[in-house]
């Protein structure tokens, strides 16, 4: 039968995929930011 | 080894097999002639598409300007022609047989089939560089109408995406055949499941490629007379930019394969694995949308359903193969017994082995530089910004180049001592061979993208526009980015050069059977 596995058994993985999704949200809003600057809003 | 006949195993089939010594799987010896054929061919496409690489980088870096305009454009069309399709199809042609063959066991189905398949690949590869070469299809890797072309091109691409899709089916009927014939129990594993997808997907890309460049073909031989260039642009990419996910779930297949090669590594969960690989199936595609979206031809509604909404079930599967592939590979080192601390397991792999490296390197290439660009870049408020400028490059030469060309990089190392059986030739060479490549990658694709967020254009000789009447002042920024992504060519090309050495060098060493799994080894 096949293990059960939980994301905890790879704690430092979870933690390259926060990290991972705060660079993708750094890169949304960084691009926002210009964005708005492109369009003259800020 | 001489290849053993098993006809008591795999009874009613004239197939010739071999017992490979280190996996001890059956290899059908006709798959692996093929296997070895399109991997060499996929080799020379890539040498032709570095050597382009090299003469286009060197043009784009200001103080060198190297190309003239004809020149230029001419090459960048050869560049993209050999790398996005010629190199990645014919190697990814070596992985399915290898997958539907070695890994299941199995023998392959129409194997006269799959050398005319291989033969109308070769034909059309060669018809189109020639044709680019000769000066008659300066139309870049898109080839937009009303751009013209000689029929030739399209005729070449054409026999060339006719051959692929021989490839797919010829490499689905293995795996029927296979399942039919009892070659393999329960599922299949993960890593051809993986090939299956890409190859499910190949169908659909090159059916979208048949309906744009078919009747292009016929509008430059005057049976019609005209294209509607909108309608052409929507169908390309549903071709164009789908070959690239074709590549992603053939990279991922590996990625998932090279971990299991180099520390052990099973998936933490199948199921999940498999469900992000059908994701991609159903969402992919609309990846495709990126080109679209300053297009005027096309409303708002598709625009805004396709970029913020059904994307992100596609970027859905690969978070999911994001977390699944390092998470295999951590609970392999931990079970190893390298356990200290929340990246032990990290610093003790197995980073010397070109496999993990370049296996390492290309996840976090594309992770974290191709894939969110990517993501971001297809945000159509976004993509307003940064379309047709030089991030859209920089994107894709890490996904593409630093994700997929490396990680085929990693696994040739594996195929050359266990298919090939040749020992790796200039070992030393090898094991620099995936950082060097690496690093220009990183060097190359971050300095594309931060030149690109500056305004530089992509597809463009002379972004200086040196001699003009009014003289345009670049940022002094841009222009830096410019010479680092001149620099990086030169880094990438140089590892480039390396793995062809090895490649090509590896074919004149004493033929033996691998001793070992690790390439350094065998």
């Amino acid at each position: 039968m096949e293990k059960k596995h939980n994301g905890w058994e790879a704690p430092g993985t979870m933690v390259l995929v926060f990290l991972l999704f705060f660079w993708i949200a750094f890169l949304y809003f960084g691009n926002w930011v210009t964005l708005s600057q492109a369009w003259g809003m800020r | 080894m001489a290849a053993v006949a098993t006809p008591t195993v795999f009874s009613g089939s004239r197939n010739e097999y071999r017992v490979c010594p280190v996996t001890t799987l059956k290899v059908d010896v006709a798959a692996e002639r093929l296997i070895i054929w399109n991997a060499v061919t996929a080799i020379v496409a890539l040498t032709l598409g570095g050597t382009y690489a090299l003469l286009i980088g060197l043009t784009r870096w200001p103080d060198v300007h190297l190309l003239s305009a004809p020149w230029f454009y001419r090459l960048l069309t050869a560049h993209g022609m050999n790398m996005l399709v010629f190199w990645m199809v014919f190697f990814e042609a070596a992985g399915l047989y290898f997958g539907a063959c070695i890994l299941l066991n199995a023998r392959l189905v129409g194997v006269k089939l799959a050398w005319v398949a291989y033969a109308l690949m070769l034909v059309g590869a060669v018809m189109v560089n020639y044709i680019i070469l000769a000066g008659e299809a300066d139309v870049m890797f898109s080839a937009y109408p009303p751009l013209e072309a000689s029929p030739l091109f399209y005729i070449g691409y054409i026999l060339f995406a006719v051959g692929a899709i021989l490839v797919c089916c010829i490499f689905i009927a293995t795996i029927l055949v296979a399942k039919k014939e009892g070659r393999y129990q329960g599922s299949m594993p993960l890593a051809v499941y993986g090939l299956l997808t890409a190859a499910i997907i190949a169908l659909f890309t090159l059916g979208s490629g048949a309906v744009a460049l078919i009747p292009t073909l016929l509008w430059r031989l005057g049976v019609i007379a005209g294209i509607d260039p909108g309608f052409y642009r929507v169908t390309f990419w549903g071709f164009g930019h789908s070959a690239q996910q074709v590549n992603l779930s053939a990279m991922i297949a590996i990625w998932y394969s090279l971990g299991t090669l180099t520390v052990g590594s099973k998936p933490v969960n199948e199921k999940l694995s498999r469900t992000a690989f059908v994701l991609y199936i159903l969402f992919i595609n609309l990846g495709s949308m990126h080109h679209l979206l300053v297009d005027p031809g096309l409303e708002s509604v598709t625009k805004f359903f396709n970029t913020s909404y059904a994307m992100y079930l596609a970027v859905l599967g690969s978070l999911i193969h994001a977390y699944s592939i390092p998470a295999a590979i951590e609970t392999a080192m931990r079970e190893k017994g390298y356990n200290k601390g929340l990246f032990g397991w990290l610093l003790n792999a197995p980073w010397k082995e070109p496999g993990f490296s370049s296996l390492m390197l290309s996840l976090f290439i594309f992770g974290f530089i191709g894939g969110p660009t990517g993501v971001v870049l297809g945000a159509g408020q976004l993509n307003l910004l940064a379309h047709n400028t030089w991030r859209i490059t920089g994107h894709f030469h890490a996904t593409v180049v630093g994700g997929t060309t490396l990680a085929f990089m990693g696994f040739t190392y594996y195929v050359i001592p266990l298919v090939f059986r040749r020992p790796l030739f200039a070992k030393a060479l090898v094991r620099w061979q995936p950082w060097v490549y690496g690093a220009g990658m990183i060097l190359l694709s971050v300095s594309m993208t931060l030149a690109g967020t500056f305004g530089a254009p992509r597809r463009h000789w002379d972004v200086t526009f040196t001699n003009a009447i009014i003289p345009v002042q670049l940022p002094s920024l841009m222009n830096l980015m410019l010479t680092f992504a001149g620099i990086g060519t030169l880094l990438a090309v140089t590892g480039g050069i390396m793995y062809v050495v090895v490649c090509v060098g590896s074919l004149f060493m004493p033929k033996r059977e691998a001793r070992s799994l690790n390439p350094l080894e065998a």
